[in-house]
């Protein structure tokens, strides 16, 4: 016992947010696991985009001669190749359409998140003072509500649109970029160069937008693209609880919520979408991990 | 220290107020919440009583000024759907959720922080590799398909285990399982990195040199300094396991609060929804002061200005 008091202040000292590197420590033969999460990065974003072209039917047409049909490996036919769903709605074609929305609005809300974040971080560290205290505890009223409890009730009662979702599903994470911008511009304004542009007489805009910028953009992005999975996740936890994306649109998470209820009859309903997220955030955390190993050694 | 800890505390309290003051205003700006209980050709007279009972015929500011007096003492508004106090609503699920709460949160305690001191141990190694693997997946997994596809497996297929409810026992264990795979993922991944730094510290060589057994040396030497930093980083988890409660909660027709707010949610019922997010922005808020304090003894060197998180 008296070993362990005497070694509590070392303790202290650790400090165990440092997640360890998935793929450090694969070495070379982690190149496959990233490479493989890029291709299917790649495949996913093409079918976002250029899905529409190969996509068999409209997302809305019904088939009520044709309900859950089951998809070709278990049985169904050629012209339903994942089945149907409890309308005779063609599952692949809705997939498609739902992958489309889910990355869209992953990638504008990731973007909207990065862009408000870092830019009030740079506010605070340029200000200091009581705008940065003020912004500091907008940190911490966010922090103290976990978002989805936040964003459910403001779905709910502020009302559904698309533009609200996207936004709601943006302000999450702000206040990562916010912490972290905050910190590196009051690191980067002790720093040699900052000072040297100052004392050039640059406008504070020109010194933010032409030097310290572009010295952290590299670490934003990189928390930008560990945060992605995280939208992607919420916009589809939303979906699924039927207060995200609304028919007629369809999103990854609104067609798994109505497959809850198929789930006996027909879980390929669920199960395709489910995948389709599941190796999606997969992928990004991996590439995630992998760029941060590579580009900014100095993020946690 | 006592300097540090009251304004840890009073920043907690003005915390509070702004949460509770935004949530007020935010669901008050979606206009008149009648609409939603009445239906539509209500007499405007019946409308008006109604206004009149539920004290939203004043102004916004009047009704804030009430709203936050009743809360102070102690009076959190009735529900606009069955006149009960929104407190004896929430109270009567709190159990529940607790029960599932805390059955998760020691699951995964335990899971996680057995499956992270075996990945330390057998750093650079298969399990190692293996354990950090599927603990990126357990967070890449959408908790309410890996709830659907656990479901399919062991409810519909093996027909071992309930799917909704929570008479029995039995009933616990697939919502408790899916909500602790994933946390139990992070609390490995902590884990693992604070055996990592432990293991390198002189006391653990000490233990070794001085020819302690390999068990003895891992159970008694460094898994309780490893502990103490894992389990203050596990304070602040406590926020994601009520946001993933919800939603558990919500597959698995748990009766819980959590299931509360999201029918509470559904027919806009304010009194509900208001004292369900004080409670969980007051759970949250003091896990982290109370994180945040021990943090500060054992490591003196924080600052008083400094925000540790």
């Amino acid at each position: 016992m008296s070993l362990q008091h005497e070694t509590t202040p070392a303790t202290g000292q650790m400090t165990p947010t440092r997640q360890p590197s998935l793929i450090k420590r694969w070495g070379l033969s982690g190149e496959w696991l990233v490479s493989s999460a890029l291709i299917y990065i790649g495949f996913v974003l093409f079918v976002a985009v250029f899905g529409f072209l190969f996509q068999p039917y409209p997302h809305t047409q019904t088939d009520l001669f044709n309900q859950l049909a089951p998809p070709v490996f278990m049985g169904g036919s050629w012209t339903n190749i994942l089945g149907t769903d409890n309308l005779g709605r063609d599952v692949l074609s809705r997939l498609i359409k739902g992958v489309q929305l889910s990355v869209l609005i992953g990638v504008i809300g990731t973007a909207i998140g990065a862009v408000l974040g870092s830019f009030l971080g740079i506010v605070a560290a340029h200000f200091r003072g009581w705008i940065e205290e003020v912004l500091m505890m907008l940190v911490d009223v966010q922090v103290s509500l976990p978002f989805i409890i936040f964003a459910l009730a403001v779905l709910a009662f502020v009302g559904n649109s698309l533009t609200i979702l996207i936004i709601v599903v943006g302000i999450d994470g702000w206040e990562r970029y916010a912490r972290l911008s905050r910190s590196m511009v009051l690191s980067a304004n002790q720093k040699d160069y900052v000072l040297a542009v100052r004392s050039l007489g640059l406008s504070n805009f020109k010194i933010y937008h032409r030097h310290v910028l572009p010295n952290i953009m590299g670490t934003l992005i990189v928390q930008a693209t560990i945060n992605l999975p995280g939208v992607i996740l919420l916009e589809s936890t939303l979906s699924f609880l039927g207060l995200g994306v609304q028919e007629p649109m369809t999103s990854l998470g609104q067609i798994l919520g109505v497959g809850r209820d198929y789930l006996i009859l027909a879980p390929w309903i669920a199960v395709a979408p489910g995948m389709v997220i599941f190796f999606l955030t997969l992928s990004i955390a991996i590439v995630g991990d992998w760029l941060r190993d590579r580009l900014d050694p100095t993020l946690k | 220290m006592t300097r540090y800890i009251l304004i840890k505390i009073l920043r907690s309290l003005f915390t509070l107020w702004i949460v509770v003051t935004a949530v007020f205003f935010v669901l008050r700006a979606s206009g008149d919440p009648l609409y939603s209980v009445f239906s539509l050709g209500t007499p405007e007279a019946t409308l008006d009583v109604f206004r009149v009972k539920w004290g939203i015929d004043k102004s916004m500011f009047e009704q804030y000024i009430i709203y936050f007096g009743d809360i102070l003492r102690g009076d959190f508004g009735t529900s606009f759907f069955d006149g009960r106090q929104a407190w004896d609503i929430v109270m009567e699920r709190i159990p529940k959720t607790l029960l599932l709460g805390g059955t998760t949160f020691s699951l995964s305690v335990i899971i996680g922080v057995a499956l992270g001191a075996v990945a330390a141990l057998n750093h650079g190694t298969f399990w190692d590799r293996g354990i950090m693997t599927a603990s990126v997946a357990s967070f890449s997994m959408p908790s309410y398909f890996l709830a659907l596809l656990l479901i399919l497996f062991f409810s519909l297929y093996l027909r071992w285990l309930p799917t909704a409810g929570a008479s029995t026992w039995w009933h616990l264990i697939l919502p408790s399982v899916t909500l602790g795979l994933t946390l139990s993922g992070s609390i490995a991944r902590f884990t693992r990195s604070a055996m990592l730094e432990v293991l390198r510290q002189p006391y653990m060589r000490t233990a070794r040199a001085k020819g302690a057994p390999r068990r003895r040396q891992v159970i008694w030497h460094a898994l309780p300094n490893a502990a103490i930093p894992t389990v203050t980083v596990i304070g602040f988890q406590l926020g994601w396991l009520i946001g993933g409660s919800v939603v558990i909660e919500t597959v698995f027709s748990w009766p819980g609060a959590g299931r509360l707010f999201i029918t509470a949610v559904g027919v806009r019922d304010f009194a509900v929804v208001q004292l369900f997010i004080l409670m969980v922005a007051s759970t949250v808020i003091t896990a982290n002061l109370l994180v945040d304090i021990l943090y500060g003894y054992l490591d003196p060197r924080i600052s008083v200005t400094g925000d540790s998180k």
